[in-house]
């Protein structure tokens, strides 16, 4: 048996339920009606995917340059790591000005701002690194 | 702190680290270079971390650095991995294709930069990505190390079965967060949080939760059952050397991962995760020594043996910190004796493998291996050492790591609370031994009895031949005197105290609180009552 | 009235991680088993904030181990597409033959 106190924790819910089953129901109706009422012819015309618009140029599950590829991810993984820009602006403005809660190293003493661009400084440079690396690996050239 | 004291404490790792970024470059220029300068930086590189580690000595008292513990077991992993990372990098130096050997090299360097840094690790963002970084070089590396699709299709399935037990892994970890309080592993151990939940709590089973899924993702990195079924095809699909890299870096962090836990939960674990444990211990041992018996390819049978490692390793883990005087008590010790040892048996016996070629391949079943003894007799005679130290027998370093393993379960104290079921397990730990020796045992017959013309050639290289030299001698050396590492196992898992050793030791020099720090405690108590 | 609170996080979370796993599990293709991943990985870090933001308002590390994670899964989807690149490359040039009669 599910417990009272269960049912009872999802009450709020009821106003949701109901709305996903009507919208089950509206769907599933219109989809019987049209099958139960509607004409059924077939043919290649019928089941093109825009009956009476543009014929179909191609498939749209077409292949992509592999190249795309690779500039996308290069693109994602340097995007992604600027997101450790912000936290470490944050610490870099609370030690510069005196002001927030500053991070905390081991011993007590807040973290310099020496302290965080040499950090920083590291990072970025193997972040440089990479990309260097990448140039020189020829990754950047299209036609190779 | 200041910031050369940083630089300081972390200068192997960081050696490590610029080294790696040092043979990627030189990887670029090595075609038209003789001697290759790309495996020669990386075996230097290793090297002068190794020395850089040892002159850095083990601190008496851990300390603490932000987000990092510097404990014994810092440097003895720091000594061990290194080593055998530096064997690792004579067995591949002919690895891989020309074009990508700085690639290559530089991926095992990362490898064992993230087994480092797990042993230091304080902090769940450190092991996190401590774990990620030894697994991620490691998916590369199987899609590098031969250009055979069956390479690539094991690169996929590891990556992907890999990528699974990270997020699980992540998962749990969020909520060890939510009941730590913090990320920071040792406040959570000076409050004691995980033994002082209350029973039936919401906590507790988010802790419960937190530690299995943990538990899920470490398991797959160290091919436990049921997270084992990758081991075989990918160790198959894998060039041999690989192989070798994959029984050691990931086992041993995933290793490294749960001592560093369990000391954050004062080696108190929760009744369920101990009969868990004790299970998929069991588990492991069996389904990898029975599986093994019917193989017919030497590095599947490896790959299962591998497994069946796990569990033996897992038994002194269960036993945990010392519990007690006398020499064999301390399982934390036995675990850190094993790590290496194994290592070096299981790289050598890929290793052997990786040196000889059949029609442009690595010779794998033991048909191509039969009669090898008469064609190439010496590396036929570290094969004969690596298979006896894999079995357990004398006079190898295996045999001692299995008797301080199974010694361990035996001479758990009386105060150690699961006593009998920890017998039971390392009954069963022998009994597998027993029938492990049948299909090692194959091995070595193949090699010595069978009279059939070899065909195998050797492969490309000297230094693979110094690597399997390298792997056999410290087996030899350490059966005769084994004092030195144990000595430093032992140092190491003297930081690793059971809650009542270290009320007794000088308390940690604990940073004081941040200016939002509170305990995990007061956190549980002041919003247990919400949702 | 509804108020929102951690377990309502939790839930969504537990929710996320099963269609992670569910999509692991049936999808053949492996940019949809990579999807999977990414939806288990996000799971962790709805969990991560709920925890930061209900139970340990001490400080922020919920916040950042979040941030961490999202890097950690960009990072494995560049593997990932490395890997599968790889796979197809080796499969194109050495076993064209079988792979075509696999697809046939």
């Amino acid at each position: 048996m599910v417990n009272p106190a269960v049912i009872a924790s999802l009450e709020p819910y009821t106003a949701i339920g109901v709305t996903i089953l009507l919208a089950i129901a509206a769907a599933v109706g219109a989809l019987a009606v049209a099958h139960g009422l509607g004409p059924k012819r077939g043919g290649p015309v019928k089941d093109s995917p825009y009956e009476s618009g543009m014929p179909i140029a191609q498939d749209t599950a077409r292949r992509f340059n592999l190249r795309f590829y690779l500039v996308a991810l290069l693109f994602l993984l340097f995007d992604v790591e600027v997101v450790f820009l912000w936290p470490w602006a944050q610490a870099y403005y609370a030690a510069a000005t005196g002001s927030a809660a500053p991070v905390v190293l081991d011993g007590g003493q807040a973290a310099g701002k020496g302290f965080l661009l040499i950090g920083m400084g590291l990072f970025f440079g193997l972040l440089v690194f990479g990309l260097a690396y990448e140039w020189l690996r020829g990754a950047f050239r299209w036609n190779q | 702190m200041s910031l050369k004291a940083y630089i300081l404490a972390l200068a192997p790792e960081l050696i490590v680290l610029f080294g790696a970024c040092l043979v990627l470059l030189l990887g670029r220029r090595d075609l038209r270079r003789q001697p290759p300068a790309a495996p020669l930086a990386a075996f230097v590189t290793l090297s002068v971390a190794l020395g850089v580690a040892f002159l850095t000595g083990v601190p008496e008292e851990p300390r603490l650095v932000p987000g990092l513990w510097l404990g014994g077991l810092t440097f003895y992993i720091r000594l061990i991995g290194l080593a055998v990372g530096a064997v690792l990098v004579l067995v591949n130096w002919h690895q891989a294709v020309e074009d990508e050997r700085g690639e290559y090299l530089s991926m095992i360097l990362f490898s064992l930069l993230g087994v480092l840094l797990t042993a230091s690790a304080d902090d769940l963002l450190v092991l996190l990505f401590a774990l990620e970084l030894v697994s991620v070089p490691t998916y590369v590396l199987i899609a590098l190390s031969r250009s055979s699709h069956r390479a690539g299709e094991a690169a996929v399935k590891y990556f992907f079965l890999g990528a699974l037990a990270t997020a699980l892994l992540a998962y749990g970890l969020s909520f060890l967060y939510g009941v730590m309080g913090t990320t920071a592993l040792h406040r959570v151990t000076d409050a004691g949080v995980v033994s002082t939940l209350g029973g039936g709590s919401a906590l507790e089973t988010y802790a419960l939760i937190g530690l299995l899924l943990v538990f899920a993702g470490v398991a797959f990195k160290m091919a436990a059952v049921p997270f084992h079924v990758y081991a075989p095809d990918v160790y198959e699909g894998a060039a041999a050397p690989v192989t070798g890299l994959l029984g050691f870096a990931p086992k041993a962090a995933g290793f490294v991962a749960l001592l560093r836990l369990f000391d954050a939960c004062a080696w108190d674990l929760p009744q369920h995760l101990f009969w868990l444990l004790w299970i998929v211990a069991a588990a492991t041992m069996t389904v990898g020594n029975v599986v093994a018996l019917l193989q017919t390819n030497v590095k599947r049978m490896l790959a299962y043996s591998s497994i069946a490692h796990t569990g033996y390793i897992l038994i002194a883990l269960l036993v945990g910190p010392a519990t007690g005087e006398g020499p064999l008590r301390d399982g934390v010790a036995a675990v850190l004796f094993y790590l290496p040892v194994y290592g070096l048996m299981n790289l050598g016996a890929f290793a052997l493998i990786g040196a000889f070629r059949i029609d442009e391949r690595e010779p794998e079943t033991l048909d191509e291996l039969a009669g090898l003894a008469r064609r190439a007799p010496a590396e036929s005679l570290t094969l004969g050492v690596f298979v006896f130290s894999l079995m357990g027998f004398p006079p190898t370093a295996g045999m001692l790591a299995k008797v301080f393993v199974f010694g361990s379960a035996f001479s758990a104290g009386s105060a150690h609370p699961h006593r009998l079921a920890l017998i039971v397990l390392a009954v069963i730990g022998v009994a597998n031994a027993a029938i492990a020796a049948a299909y090692y045992l194959r091995i070595v017959t193949a090699v010595y009895m069978k009279n059939e013309g070899c065909r195998c050639l050797p492969a490309q290289g000297g230094p693979i031949r110094l690597g399997l030299l390298a792997c056999a001698l410290p087996l030899l050396l350490v059966f005769v005197w084994p004092g030195a590492l144990t000595h430093e196992a032992r140092r190491a898992s003297a930081h690793v105290h059971p809650p009542t050793l270290r009320l007794a030791a000088p308390a940690l020099t604990d940073p004081p609180p941040t200016p939002v720090a509170i305990t995990a405690r007061t956190v549980a108590t002041s919003t247990a009552g919400q949702p | 009235m509804l108020t929102i609170g951690l377990m309502h996080y939790l839930v969504v979370a537990a929710v996320l991680l099963c269609g992670g796993i569910f999509v692991m599990a049936t999808k053949r293709n492996a940019i949809g088993i990579l999807m999977g991943v990414e939806l288990v990985l996000n799971s962790a870090n709805v969990n991560l904030i709920a925890f930061d933001r209900y139970l340990c308002r001490a400080g922020i590390d919920g916040q950042i181990l979040a941030l961490f994670v999202i890097v950690l899964a960009a990072a494995e989807a560049a593997i990932a597409v490395a890997i599968c690149v790889n796979f197809y490359r080796v499969l194109a040039t050495i076993d064209v033959d079988r792979a075509t009669k696999l697809q046939g």
